[in-house]
């Protein structure tokens, strides 16, 4: 049995049909890993013991009953951003090496209790800032289709780990492109739900009027399954939706004869690789074969999410990273130095010591940002122009089914190639981040590769319309199984 | 033009950091170089957004003032980096 050949329902149906069992499917994840991970580097920690348990427990449910959830028994891997309780959580950061959360985060509790085997927490850039898995404190994850290449970010390590079979789901979260663009770099699935349909409780907080968890899988149908699993109101997350969860996977299958499509036109202007835009505009035409109207449409205000993202994300990060401070929990300098004098000098060391040069770097801007004096001119003009963004979308939507575009301006890059410039390593993030200020939900799904190197196509729609998105990336996705590629270089 | 040193060290206070001079120097250039970046947004007319009046789903949601235990009191407790007892021990304030 290759495990790599293997999906969320593939593998389900071969439990149900006892040709599989539990541990075996847990123990070749496991053997995956410990072949793949010395040049892969997607996980952080592997829950091996408790892996091995918890599948000998899923097993004993496939016994007795006769039906069962079509996640028991699947091995996953959540991001380090998702609390585990008892499990090290770091948020790929030194800042919090060594800390146990003492709880779950709801989207990582509910997926525990379908029966849904944790094999462990995957790489990302710390605290979720980054586009390239670079910015890990503990060295960046590698794209599985050329071990030169960055698999994107901040969600890499999750992104990985699925394109390569170590597990056949996993989690991510999309602040600005977090989800989709490794799930581009990677030839995988990724959706961004809409703020709000899954519960932010007990994930890291990066930007928390944008932070969405998400699912990263191989197919389509895999990304409806986990999506049903982990979204829903949770009392513990006030800004979590009421709105009741659609069974996503029964939308599956079905047409999208006569659906409006509009094509962002400002996505394909200057800074898109050509490349790109021929695989994507290919994709485009191939949504017209399946009945879609395709249309172009402008969103004027667009040109300007990225300075608006970049202005609210760090303000709000310098925010929720305010609780390090070396007092509660993570990395500390009184528990290294004797004589630290005071305690601004415990905050200001532990800080200066703890976080890596990124979130440094967002700190100072969002504090800049939101300093008296700045405040009005950043910060609340950052907040105004995002209203209009949003009406951007709502416009567009009132005529338009779902809006389509690129994911990145470019193919994947080579490791290395964007760190010393922040300003050019954002702009990977053009086409993400008005999606993440309007809410909205968008998937990334595989549509083709330029040089070897995979590339995503962007489906987007309107709030809480992840049934939409989903139909019609599943009718795209079943014309041209991209899918079925698998990274050929690592010879696994 | 780069931000001035002043400034960026009245940042890192606020933000509570401590930046070695190396880090303050490409503090430096690479803030100036976003904040250039930001400027665009000033061609934009926003004069008709009323952020007061923005649109949202959720209400504001209270729970009763009532007590409960966590039963978790411990565990919390083990990843303070300077304990004493049941509390987590701090230089003092004053």
């Amino acid at each position: 049995m290759d495990i790599s050949e293997l999906t969320v329902a593939s593998a389900h149906k071969l439990l149900s049909e006892r040709k599989l069992s539990a541990p075996e499917l847990v123990r070749a994840s496991l053997a995956r890993i410990a072949a793949l991970e010395p040049k892969l580097h997607a996980f952080l920690l592997v829950t091996r013991e408790q892996a091995l348990a918890q599948a000998e427990a899923a097993q004993k449910v496939i016994d007795s009953k006769k039906e069962f959830s079509p996640l028991l028994g699947i091995p996953v891997a959540h991001k380090d951003l998702y609390c585990t309780k008892g499990v090290e959580t770091t948020a790929a950061s030194g800042i919090l090496k060594g800390y146990v959360p003492p709880y779950s985060a709801t989207a990582a509790e509910r997926l525990e209790q379908t029966g849904a085997v944790l094999m462990g927490k995957t790489n990302c850039d710390a605290f979720g800032h980054g586009s390239s898995t670079e910015n890990s404190d503990f060295g960046p994850t590698l794209n599985p289709y050329d071990l030169e290449y960055v698999p994107g970010g901040s969600s890499g390590g999750s992104a990985a780990a699925v394109a390569t079979g170590e597990v056949l789901f996993s989690t991510g979260t999309d602040t600005g492109s977090s989800i989709r663009l490794p799930a581009a770099f990677t030839n995988t699935v990724g959706l961004k739900p809409t703020y709000g349909r899954v519960s932010r409780y007990g994930i890291i907080a990066m930007a928390s009027s944008l932070d969405c968890p998400g699912p990263i899988t191989r197919t389509v149908e895999d990304c409806a399954q986990v999506l049903s699993a982990m979204a829903g109101h949770d009392p513990k997350d006030a800004t979590s939706s009421r709105r009741p969860v659609p069974d996503y996977p029964a939308f599956l299958g079905k047409s999208i004869k006569g659906w409006k499509v509009g094509v962002i036109k400002e996505f394909f202007s200057q800074g898109l690789v050509p490349e790109v835009g021929e695989v994507t505009k290919k994709a485009i035409a191939e949504l017209e074969n399946l009945g879609a109207e395709v249309e172009e449409i402008s969103l004027p205000s667009l040109e300007y999410a990225l300075a608006v993202y970049y202005i609210i994300t760090p303000s709000e990060i310098s925010s929720n990273l305010a609780r390090y401070d070396g007092i509660k929990y993570g990395f500390s300098v009184e528990k290294e130095k004797e004589k630290i004098v005071d305690l601004l000098a415990v905050y200001e060391q532990s800080r200066g010591s703890g976080f890596g040069a990124e979130a440094k770097r967002r700190i100072m801007i969002g504090t800049y940002a939101l300093s008296s004096g700045y405040y009005e001119a950043y910060y609340v003009k950052a907040q105004k122009v995002r209203e209009l963004i949003k009406r951007d979308y709502a416009r567009a939507f009132e005529r338009y089914d779902l809006l389509v575009g690129p994911v990145s301006p470019t193919p994947p890059f080579k490791l290395g190639e964007k760190a010393d410039n922040p300003l050019s390593m954002y702009l990977s993030d053009i086409y993400m981040t008005p999606i993440n200020l309007a809410g909205i939900p968008a998937i990334s799904v595989p549509c083709g590769f330029v040089s070897g190197l995979p590339v995503g196509l962007q489906i987007m729609g309107p709030h809480f319309s992840e049934e939409r998105i989903l139909q019609a990336a599943h009718a795209y996705e079943q014309e041209t199984n991209f899918y079925k590629n698998k990274p050929k270089k690592l010879n696994f | 033009m780069n931000l001035p040193l002043e400034e960026i060290e009245k940042i890192a206070k606020l933000a509570r950091i401590r930046l070695t001079g190396e880090e303050k120097s490409k503090m430096q250039k690479e803030l100036s170089e976003l904040i250039s970046y930001f400027e665009k947004l000033k061609a934009l007319d926003t004069s008709s957004i009323d952020l007061h009046l923005a649109e949202t789903e959720n209400t504001n949601r209270t729970r009763l003032d009532r007590k409960e235990d966590s039963g978790i009191q411990q565990k919390i407790l083990a990843n303070a980096p300077m304990r004493e007892d049941n509390f987590i021990r701090v230089k003092s304030v004053f």
